[in-house]
């Protein structure tokens, strides 16, 4: 339904609601005019009826006047005489457009009058001359027939009037039937056109309900399309405002539609977007409506670093928009340029290779056609160019054999696709020959297929010689008629000769490589076995001075290939081969074997000459001697590690469970205090003084052994300032006592200030505890007897003595010639002094008389002579 | 005394446990010391891991370490904690039966704060635990903890 068809069918509406409603107007003003004219009808007979009325009225006045006299009759006779005139009056009125009406009433006018005049003449003769006047006056029948006219003419006027009455009532019904059709066909039509335009209205608005369906489905057929697109996409209005960014825009730069979207394409990503010539380019896309491609511009974006875009444009239009907008279309290169960049540099590095390798390197094609080779290869095949190569073959530059060999090569190459590495020997046309080591390999094409192949070859000629030089070298060596062995720093066995091999009956493959002490150990059945630690210590040796190291002859049991040992006598020298840094690279071990000698020597000594024999014999004894003191060495090593574990073990786990007894018999005092009777508290008590003795023997044992052990550490130092030191600890634990000290000078010596400290404390204390009877104590200290070669110290007291007969006892560890209930101690003190002193290369003896006192002796050598140490 | 931090004592011994938990119980610090039976253990306790991975952090205001010990002996506590710039800080004394002198040699150059020898006698043994208690938990000043 268009604009003018619409227009037309509403003039046709119009004309017609229109026509109706004049013509509906017409009959209704009809109708009203016949209804008028009924009403006047109605009217006409009331007043016809107002008059015989009114007169019938004044007739019955005069004739109850006439019948009884009485005035009072003749009180509404007037009045109605009146109301008859007046009816007539409005009857004249009524009906001045009706000339019939006229004329009756002409007629009724003077018949009126004469029935007024005559009634009233009645009235007056009955007053003037009685009753009967009156009655012979009605005798005469004149009022009568007056009367009976004027009913007749107004019987006439009714009919006329009634027959009037009917025509126009059927006007009337007429024109009101024919208002009401038209009012009825009006409103039918309206109905009609009513339903029309709600049906067309209705139309109207799904009609657009649909367009507007149709319009969001292509809106958001659009709005997918440019999200879809892969391209980043800005659309932007004339103001450069950007109206929408698509997902890839957002995806590419980092960003949000709502970052994006309604904001100037100068403000985006910081600023990151604000370019010159793009912009003039868009705004020229504007005005001129040129579109734009390919415009290449590098942006700074924040974050995703220096991008290289392509961008191009062109304008959009909109419905109702006549500036629309520009679509912005962004091509990101950076990715590619880098490819590019990338290959290229990869292509570079490629040709760099491939010009300055000195190794051959060539690519085949399934035909084992050269496809390239390098600059080097090409200079072996002496080729200018290596183009040259592309398209020949192996045969165009080996012999036949060569190229075949390398043929099947290839082939299996690609047969497998596994790598071959080999060693080959080439052969060129002029039978020179040369040795290279070659990876073959497969290559791929893209759809997975092998392509070819390609390979390296190294030129290894030189090595070659050289390997086959360092051949007969080592071939040389290892047959040199001596007894040879090759070690490396770590004892390695590196390289043996045949002899060494054949004198200890083993093969090359079982020796080399191992260490040395694995492949020969000593004889694990001989205990007094030593040749492995003698050679370990020269080898140490040679390491270590970087000098050769002879050593003595050495007995070696060699073990044969059936597992048990055989006697051997040699005589080894252990060379160092120094490397150029001075460092010992190797140690040649040569051995000179004399098993042989020694043996000749042991057996055959009879039949010598006596000198002879006496000098062998006389070595013999010096190699057996020589070697049972390296073992009493040994094993006075052994014993002394034995003895110093155990002094420390000792020290560590003997005491523990002492302590332990004291303290739990100490803890079950306290426990079962009050519990306990006498001789429970004493058992206690006995335990706690056995474990502290018992600790006490311990701490000095250990005292005494360290003495013996510990190394010694020689200074010079004052006698005087030690003696000083000793007494005032003395007087210190044993408090009270009246002593006299008796101190002469002490001359400087040489000794362990520790160890001198110890055997002067233990004499010092031994003098004031076997004096404690006396009072006062005299001790007295000094020197006496002084020589070139020693000095002899003495310390007297005059406390209980000892018995001389007992002498011998007197240095001994834990002997006691007192019992402890008299003086306390463990009886190691004086055996501590004599280690002591006697390690320092001095004596110890004593004098005594039974209470009276005793003199400790002990000398030490004389500084002047720097005594040598006897430990 | 507020502060919460503890003794170690690594011991082997039972009975030298007893009696030196006796002896610190004279001050009433026994409930103050954590107690591990060798080396290996003492050092797990210091490193936080093991059957120690979820002690507190704080690190022991002493360390009473016995010399021989099974697996790890003292020694060796001793020279791990002082070659740990975190532990080195921590107070170590040597709570020892031996008076040998490598031991306290051994000792004092890995930078033992303190080598007590106990005594067989009781009494003396009380005492200088006592003493050492008092002394290393009562009267010295910790390093702060920002350097322990």
């Amino acid at each position: 339904m268009k604009g003018t068809t619409g227009s037309a069918f509403g003039l046709a509406l119009l004309v017609l609601i229109l026509a109706g409603a004049f013509y509906a107007y017409r009959t209704t003003e009809q109708t009203l005019e016949s209804l008028r004219m009924v009403d006047h009808t109605q009217q006409v007979r009331i007043e016809l009826e107002r008059v015989m009325e009114s007169l019938a009225m004044a007739e019955t006045d005069v004739r109850g006047f006439e019948l009884t006299n009485q005035d009072e009759f003749l009180d509404t006779f007037e009045p109605a005489i009146k109301k008859t005139r007046t009816s007539f009056e409005s009857l004249r009125f009524l009906t001045n457009d009706n000339k019939d009406q006229q004329k009756q009433l002409n007629r009724l006018e003077p018949l009126l009058e004469k029935k007024a005049d005559w009634l009233e003449k009645k009235v007056k003769a009955q007053k003037e001359k009685g009753a009967a006047e009156a009655v012979s006056l009605t005798a005469t029948m004149t009022g009568k027939r007056l009367m009976d006219e004027i009913r007749g003419i107004i019987h006439e006027m009714k009919e006329t009037e009634n027959q009037l009455l009917h025509d126009r009532s059927l006007i009337a019904q007429h024109d009101s039937n024919k208002a009401l059709a038209v009012v009825i066909a009006g409103c039918s039509t309206a109905l009609v056109l009513l339903a029309f335009a709600a049906w067309t209205v209705r139309r109207e608005i799904a009609a657009r309900r649909q367009s507007e369906r149709t319009q969001e489905a292509a809106r958001v057929y659009a709005e997918s399309i440019v999200d879809t697109v892969s391209d980043p996409l800005l659309v932007l209005d004339e103001r450069l405002r950007i109206q929408r960014a698509n997902r890839s825009y957002c995806h590419l730069f980092k960003t949000t539609r709502a970052e994006t979207e309604g904001r100037l394409l100068g403000e985006l990503l910081n600023g990151a977007w604000k370019n010159e010539t793009l912009q003039s380019s868009l705004e020229k896309t504007f005005s001129d409506n040129e579109r734009f491609d390919d415009l290449g511009i590098t942006l700074e974006i924040p974050g995703l670093g220096n991008r290289t875009l392509l961008i191009s444009g062109c304008k959009l239009y909109r419905p109702g928009n006549h500036t629309g907008a520009v679509l912005m279309a962004i091509d990101d290169q950076t990715e590619r340029l880098r490819m590019e960049q990338s290959l290229k540099h990869e292509h570079y590095l490629l040709g760099t290779l491939m010009d300055n390798a000195t190794e051959s390197i060539y690519f085949k094609d399934r035909e084992s056609r050269f496809i390239r080779i390098n600059r080097f290869l090409a200079g072996r095949f002496k080729l200018s160019d290596p183009e040259e190569a592309v398209g020949k073959t192996d045969a165009d530059f080996f012999d036949a054999a060569h190229s075949r060999k390398a043929l099947e090569d290839e082939q299996m190459v690609m047969r497998t696709g596994r790598a071959i590495n080999k060693e080959e020997m080439e052969i060129w046309p002029d039978r020179r020959t040369t040795w290279v080591l070659t990876s073959k390999l497969p290559f791929w094409d893209k759809a997975g297929n092998i392509a070819g192949t390609f390979g390296l070859s190294r030129d290894i000629t030189e090595r070659k010689l050289m390997e086959g030089m360092q051949l007969q070298f080592r071939s040389l060596f290892e047959s040199l008629p001596g007894l040879y062995l090759v070690l490396t720093p770590d004892l390695k066995i590196a390289g043996a000769s045949d002899a060494y091999l054949a004198a200890t009956m083993t093969t090359r493959e079982q020796i080399l490589n191992r260490q040395l002490f694995e492949v020969f150990p000593d004889n694990p059945d001989d205990p007094s076995a030593n040749g492995v630690s003698n050679l370990r210590a020269s080898l140490d040796r040679v390491l270590k001075n970087a000098a050769p190291d002879i050593m003595a002859i050495q007995k070696y049991d060699v073990r044969q290939p059936g597992g048990a040992f055989e006697e051997r006598f040699w005589s080894p020298v252990n060379s160092p081969v120094l490397g150029m840094d001075q460092k010992v690279e190797y140690i040649i071990h040569r051995v000179e074997d004399v098993t042989d000698f020694v043996r000749h020597k042991t057996e055959s000594k009879m039949t010598e000459g006596d000198l002879r024999q006496r000098m062998e014999k006389m070595e013999a004894e010096i190699y057996r001697s020589s070697q049972q003191v390296q073992t009493a060495n040994q094993q006075l090593r052994a014993v002394n590690a034995e003895l110093e574990a155990f002094s420390y073990s000792v020290s560590h786990d003997l005491l523990a469970p002492l302590r332990h007894v004291d303290g739990f018999a100490d803890l079950l005092s306290k426990h079962a205090n009050g519990m306990l009777d006498e001789k429970g508290k004493h058992y206690l008590k006995t335990i706690n003084e056995s474990a502290k003795r018992m600790g006490v023997l311990v701490d000095d044992l250990l005292v005494f052994s360290r003495m013996g052990r510990s190394e010694m550490r020689r200074t010079r130092l004052d006698m005087n300032d030690l003696l000083k030191e000793v007494i005032a600890q003395c007087e210190q634990e044993e408090p009270g006592r009246s002593i006299r000290w008796k101190c002469q000078t002490l001359p400087t010596v040489e000794g362990d200030p520790a160890m001198l400290r110890q055997a002067l404390w233990n004499l010092i204390a031994n003098a004031v505890k076997y004096s404690r009877p006396r009072n006062p104590a005299v001790i007295e200290v000094g020197t006496n007897e002084n020589n070139d070669s020693e000095v002899v110290f003495f310390v007297r007291d005059n406390g209980v003595g000892f018995d001389m007969a007992y002498i011998g006892k007197l240095f001994g560890v834990f002997q006691r010639l007192h019992r402890q209930s008299e003086f306390e101690g463990t009886g190691i003190g004086l055996a501590n002094v004599q280690r002591i002193i006697l390690r320092h290369g001095g004596r110890v003896w004593a004098e005594s008389k039974l209470d009276e006192g005793s003199t400790f002796y002990f000398s030490l050598p004389a500084v002047e002579n720097n005594p040598t140490q006897p430990a | 005394m507020t502060d919460v931090r503890r003794v170690l004592l690594a011991e082997d011994s039972d009975q030298d446990i007893e009696l030196t938990l006796t002896a610190l119980d004279e001050h009433h610090l026994t409930n103050k010391v954590d107690v591990v039976h060798d080396g290996a253990e003492a050092l797990d306790y210091l490193y936080r891991r093991g059957a120690y991975a979820s002690r507190s952090p704080e690190t022991p205001i002493v360390v009473l370490l016995d010399l021989k010990m099974p697996k790890v002996d003292g020694l060796e506590v001793l020279r791990r904690m002082k070659a740990d710039p975190d532990l080195k800080h921590i107070p170590v004394v040597m709570l020892t039966s031996s008076r040998e002198e490598r031991d306290l040699v051994a000792s004092y150059s890995l930078g033992v704060n303190a080598y007590v020898v106990k005594p067989v006698d009781f009494q003396q043994f009380i005492e200088s635990v006592k003493q050492l208690g008092c002394f290393w938990v009562l009267v010295n000043e910790p390093p702060p903890k920002s350097i322990s």
